[in-house]
């Protein structure tokens, strides 16, 4: 090798490293992955009520919760009314506690998997139920039967999980603000539909629709028991559901929102189907012995354009089943 | 170099897939009782009160102050207000039903007192006295009792005998097994008998009927007159303190709305106030703030508020 070939080869050998160097400094990346939760994009839930469709209830009488179900759907024009073929729904169900569903302390599994299959018969092709409860998940869904009685109608049950929560804002909000919101089952969801009993609440006076979408919410959620009510207010504000379904087959009248005892409920009978979740809990406040003005939120939901607490002037339907 | 490059390139396609969800714990899948369940869990506090036939199905849980929430949701505000420590729960079942658990939970609430606030602002209409406490006794699917300055649930998955007798024998050895130091509350023997609703006495730790002045009341049920009504005392350091809150409490209802009504009857300090269709009675016995809440008519609150006054005379002597 001559001189000249030595300076040539190491010149191009040098080019070699330093295109190299050059190439991984390019893709070097100084912070380590933050998952999912580290980009401050915050999301907005979509309005999931159907056009033409406000302010429609129907109440229907009876102790069988899916005869009571049915027909109350069926005086809306039927769950086809709402759920289109190809649709993905996505069912928020109040799991909160790992309570028997004998307790009424969270959803009836029988009706959540009633409204499941009824969504498949109109076509869904998938259905998602779904809740961030406050105790532990997998026990919550298990020992109130949600579990099993939803996986044998062909729905999933969706818990959350680390990456499931991205932050959210609400406009106008003074509470919601960059806050974790479980969003993940909602992702792709084209309906959204609530299951809640009625029950007694220590801090609000009553757990109906508007409380249930309190297990959207992730993070240190119990701060907003300080100021109970414009947190349900600003709930029922950020979800504009398809539907909401509010259980009061039997009614928790005292010591909610966990009861514990048989002798916490009471059999009313009463199914209401609603796309006005405002008017849905002011009727369920009449069956907890309550008026709307012992539930200061069904007043502030209402000023602020969310429903109508005065359910008599949307002219619900009312039926029974014997 | 063409392999060096080949190899450059294979790297940034792949990061350029980055999936953070691969990088993030999995949550443990749903499992029925029984099903997936260890055969012998961790140790628990409640070993030696678990009847043999029933098995742990959850570890043993422990919450305090900045956590019951995290358990109890809205309904933790209740017991903080009357001073809550901690809570440990957990749950049993019998390994061959699935179906039937109990779930196990001990408060602790500091002292005696305070878990006699905590059982008596709660206690079911359907209560079935027991003899298992003093301050004890059962629903369908529930028992519910003080055992010094605990405050114990068990709640049951169904209304079955067998759940009823293993939670009654959790609870018996729960008791025998676990030493207090405090054993009755002598307020309770200064209300008197007559037309008194069994089991009806409470303890309001704070905030009595909206007054933050009213602390540590005792409230019991009367039928009097017909008309269902609440007898009040609180004892007080000293006679002084006493006049004061009751000056307070009068002076809180007319703020309130309230229209002060003459007295009939000779009560010291005895004052009347008409408030919201009711009527509120107060007046001072010694150290005691004692009267009656909410009389749905005059006559009725005097009578009850004389016989209490007349059974604080004999009872202090």
């Amino acid at each position: 090798m001559t001189r000249r070939e030595f300076l040539i080869r190491s010149a191009k050998a040098g080019a070699c490293v330093a295109a190299a160097t050059g190439l991984g400094l390019s893709l070097y990346d100084s912070k380590a992955p933050q998952g999912s939760q580290g980009k401050k994009t915050l999301v907005t839930l979509p309005d999931f009520s159907v056009a033409g469709r406000v302010g429609q209830m129907s109440i229907v009488t009876g102790e069988d919760r899916v005869k009571t179900v049915q027909r109350a759907l069926k005086t809306l024009g039927g769950i086809e009314a709402f759920v289109r073929p190809g649709d993905r729904v996505v069912v928020k169900v109040n799991a909160a506690f790992a309570t028997p569903p004998i307790l009424s302390a969270t959803a009836n599994p029988e009706l959540v998997a009633e409204v499941a299959r009824l969504c498949f018969r109109a076509g869904a092709s998938s259905v998602t139920v779904t809740d961030n409860p406050i105790n532990d998940p997998a026990s919550c869904f298990t020992l109130t039967g949600i579990a099993q009685a939803v996986r044998s109608v062909g729905a999933q049950v969706v818990m959350p999980r680390e990456g499931s929560f991205k932050p959210t804002t609400l406009k106008d909000g003074a509470l919601i603000k960059d806050w974790p919101l479980f969003y993940t089952p909602l992702e792709a969801a084209d309906r959204l539909i609530g299951i809640a009993p009625i029950k007694d609440h220590h801090r609000s006076g009553a757990s109906m629709t508007m409380k249930n979408w309190y297990g959207l919410l992730g993070g240190r959620r119990n701060l907003f028991h300080q100021d109970i009510h414009n947190i349900i207010k600003e709930l029922s504000m950020m979800v504009s559901p398809t539907l909401v379904i509010l259980d009061g087959t039997w009614t928790m009248m005292t010591n909610g929102p966990t009861g514990g005892s048989l002798a916490d409920l009471k059999q009313t009978n009463t199914m209401i189907v609603s796309t006005d979740q405002v008017a849905a809990d002011a009727f369920g406040a009449t069956l907890l012995g309550k008026t709307v003005s012992d539930l200061p939120y069904i007043g502030k939901a209402q000023a602020e354009g969310v429903g109508q607490s005065d359910y008599e002037s949307i002219k619900p339907f009312r039926d029974h089943v014997g | 170099m063409g392999t060096l490059a080949v190899i450059a390139i294979g790297i940034f396609v792949r990061q350029s897939h980055y999936d953070p969800a691969l990088f993030v714990p999995r949550v443990l899948e749903a499992q029925a009782p029984g099903e997936g369940v260890p055969a012998s869990l961790a140790s628990s506090d409640f070993s030696g009160f678990v009847p043999e036939q029933l098995s742990a199905l959850s570890p043993l849980e422990a919450f305090g102050p900045e956590t019951l929430s995290d358990k109890i949701d809205g309904k933790a505000e209740l017991y903080l207000a009357a001073g809550f420590l901690g809570l440990r729960c957990q749950r049993f079942g019998e390994p061959l039903d699935p179906q039937s658990w109990m779930e196990v939970f001990v408060y602790d609430m500091g002292t005696l007192y305070q878990a006699f606030a905590a059982y008596g602002s709660q206690k079911r209409e359907e209560a079935t006295p027991l003899d298992l406490t003093p301050f004890s006794y059962k629903t369908r699917n529930a028992l519910f009792w003080v055992h010094g300055k605990y405050y114990v649930e068990i709640i049951a998955s169904a209304a079955s005998k067998a759940m009823m007798e293993s939670m009654l024998a959790f609870g018996r050895k729960f008791v025998s097994k676990t030493s207090v130091e405090e054993h009755g509350l002598d307020e309770l023997a200064l209300f008197p008998g007559d037309r008194l609703e069994e089991g009806s006495i409470a303890l309001l730790i704070s905030n009595a009927f909206g007054f933050s002045g009213l602390k540590n009341c005792f409230t019991a049920r009367y039928h009097v007159e017909g008309g269902e009504l609440l007898a009040f005392l609180s004892k007080k350091e000293a006679p002084e303190e006493a006049e004061r809150v009751v000056k307070a409490y009068h002076a809180f209802l007319l703020e309130n709305g309230g229209t002060s009504v003459p007295l009939s009857t000779d009560l010291t300090s005895g004052a009347l106030a008409e408030i919201l269709d009711t009527f509120e009675l107060i007046f001072r016995h010694g150290p005691y703030v004692a009267g009656v809440h909410e009389a749905p008519n005059r006559k009725a609150a005097e009578k009850l508020a004389s016989m209490l006054d007349r059974h604080l005379a004999e009872a202090i002597r």
